[in-house]
């Protein structure tokens, strides 16, 4: 049970258009500091949960607040704490990338030098600073991400939300833009991020929500869905595996099967059943001459669960 | 109040930065008009209330300026904002509805008075033309540039396609500024026409500037200001509340 007071709270919400339930009593809190990796298939719900909160979106059913602010009620109060680089590009054509970035701040109250400095750090940290004078419709797709992340991020907010923020991009440049969100988190920050690539949770979240059909399937932190719900496949080669020994761990661990001059242990807890094997095989004066573990990727586990499979141990 | 003064100041600059498509199209029409009027047709006609028709009519075409003015302002600025998806950067701010549609209103007030005062400008060029009351022209400028502001806020969210926003203009706004008393009084009507033209709304806004520059008027300036108001009031307080539901803006 966190003791913190959440940064953003989902309560009960539902949301319907027309026919479609894009989101089912949908409840989900992000703690100060997390760094929470929504995920699911296309039309999840993944969008609107984010709409939601962000004000992009009408909220009839359920609450949404921002470190107590009631999204609706309190909207002024709750949008300034929330920076949003939503899935699309959308820039003001009339003006400038640095004009753009000028206007945003000036939206959430920064001082016209305060916005245009932290404009000018924002495009030197995203590579865009020769870009300044340019109108946003002639960047490329990489630039446009960039400058939608740090539209996001030009009043410092305390909350950061990003819908597919990496969508499309290369591979170079989406670890690029991954050094930055893990600086972010380094700062302080609380962040909720929506993607398809799970490679990307597993590599900047620690917590998960796998949302499918509007429902919140599993949420938890990334340790504890890969305890509960991963598992591993352990194979060691050995030396001095005597047959009342090998009959004995057999008959200890049932998770471990005796192949000629190997083990195969398959399970769920790897730290706790591992550890405890070896310590009795080093008591039995077992020689382990190599050692290879296979574990289940959060890909894997979140297939099955949209699935609607998945084992919970 | 940095995020209003923003908004306002992008509102403002927006429109001064595209000056042949926002300011100089509405006066050159004027221009046109007063030299056709003044020069080429202007001695077949007689005076009307004791003024050469030039200067009769004149109010009038700084009037239909500063409405179309107002209404492009708004009307355009909006609608594109929400064709090309960036209101969303509104939407996500901590602006305040009140403050959005006011800064709309200020940008579409400011657009109307540079039009009106520059075509007045130019007539004074061409036209011998007395302005009795200054302070009230002023008034009336900006409260019908505000009001057609307003007016083309509640058409930039409804309309789906640039073509509906041409409707309002061809099909509601030019014909009501034409028969709202531009080039002719009221009083020259019969009476039914004089009865059905105090129904047009735009005559007021017409009268009343008229009434600043000239001193004559076809109905009291103080009833063409309480109308222009009430519209004015009605138009912000149905743009504030769309806002604040998210009609169009929101799904």
């Amino acid at each position: 049970m966190n003791e913190q007071k959440p940064m953003l709270e989902y309560e009960n919400v539902t949301k319907k258009y027309g026919d479609l339930t894009a989101l089912k009593d949908f409840s989900l809190k992000l703690y100060p500091e997390d760094f929470l990796g929504l995920v699911g298939p296309n039309g999840a719900g993944k969008t609107t949960a984010i709409h939601l909160a962000t004000g992009l979106a009408k909220l009839r059913t359920g609450r949404i607040k921002i470190k107590g602010n009631d999204v609706v009620n309190d909207y002024t109060k709750a949008r300034r704490l929330v920076g949003l680089a939503p899935q699309e590009p959308n820039f003001d054509r009339f003006f400038s990338v640095l004009d753009c970035l000028v206007y945003q701040g000036g939206y959430f109250g920064l001082a016209p030098d305060k916005a245009r400095q932290r404009a000018l750090e924002l495009l030197e940290l995203f590579e865009l600073t020769d870009k300044i004078d340019s109108k946003p419709p002639d960047l490329s797709g990489g630039q446009k991400r960039r400058l939608l992340l740090a539209k996001a991020v030009i009043h410092d907010p305390e909350i950061v939300i990003l819908d597919e923020p990496t969508a499309g991009l290369d591979v170079e440049l989406r670890h690029k833009l991954w050094d930055y969100l893990r600086r972010l988190k380094g700062r302080g920050k609380t962040i909720l991020l929506t993607t398809h690539y799970i490679e990307e949770v597993e590599a900047l979240a620690n917590r998960v929500a796998i949302l499918d059909e509007g429902s919140l399937l599993l949420e938890d932190s990334v340790e504890n869905i890969m305890r509960r719900y991963g598992r591993y496949s352990c194979v060691f080669k050995v030396r001095g595996l005597k047959e009342k020994t090998a009959r004995r761990v057999c008959q200890e661990y049932s998770f471990v099967n005796v192949e000629n001059s190997s083990l195969r242990a398959n399970g769920h807890r790897f730290d706790e059943e591992i550890n405890d094997l070896l310590t009795t095989l080093m008591r039995e004066n077992v020689t382990i001459k190599e050692m290879r573990v296979d574990e289940t990727p959060l890909e894997e586990i979140f297939l099955n669960k949209i699935k609607g499979g998945g084992t919970d141990a | 109040m940095r995020d209003f003064i923003t908004l306002t100041r992008r509102e403002l600059r927006r429109f001064l930065s595209l000056p042949n498509q926002t300011i100089f199209p509405p006066v050159m029409t004027a221009l046109l008009y007063i030299l056709i009027f003044g020069y080429s047709l202007g001695g077949d006609i007689r005076e009307i209330n004791g003024f050469p028709y030039v200067v009769y009519i004149l109010p009038g075409l700084i009037m239909m300026g500063v409405i179309n003015s107002g209404y492009a302002n708004s009307t355009t600025s909006l609608f594109i904002a929400r064709y090309e998806n960036f209101i969303q950067d509104l939407l996500v701010s901590p602006l305040s509805y009140l403050k959005i549609v006011s800064a709309y209103i200020i940008g579409a007030t400011c657009r109307g008075l540079i039009v009106g005062l520059l075509t007045l400008l130019v007539g004074l060029i061409f036209v011998d033309l007395p302005v009795a009351n200054p302070f009230v022209m002023i008034i009336f400028l900006a409260l019908t540039a505000a009001t057609f502001g307003s007016f083309g806020l509640l058409v930039g969210l409804w309309a789906e396609r640039w073509d509906n926003i041409a409707v309002f203009l061809n099909y509601l706004i030019t014909p009501l500024i034409f028969l709202g008393g531009v080039f002719y009084s009221i009083e020259q009507l019969p009476p039914t026409w004089r009865q059905i033209s105090k129904f047009n709304p735009l005559f007021y806004m017409v009268d009343g500037y008229r009434y600043s520059m000239l001193n004559i008027s076809d109905v009291s300036p103080w009833l063409s200001f309480l109308v222009i108001l009430v519209l004015f009031l009605v138009t912000t307080g149905v743009a504030i509340h769309l806002f604040k539901i998210g009609w169009k803006l929101r799904n």
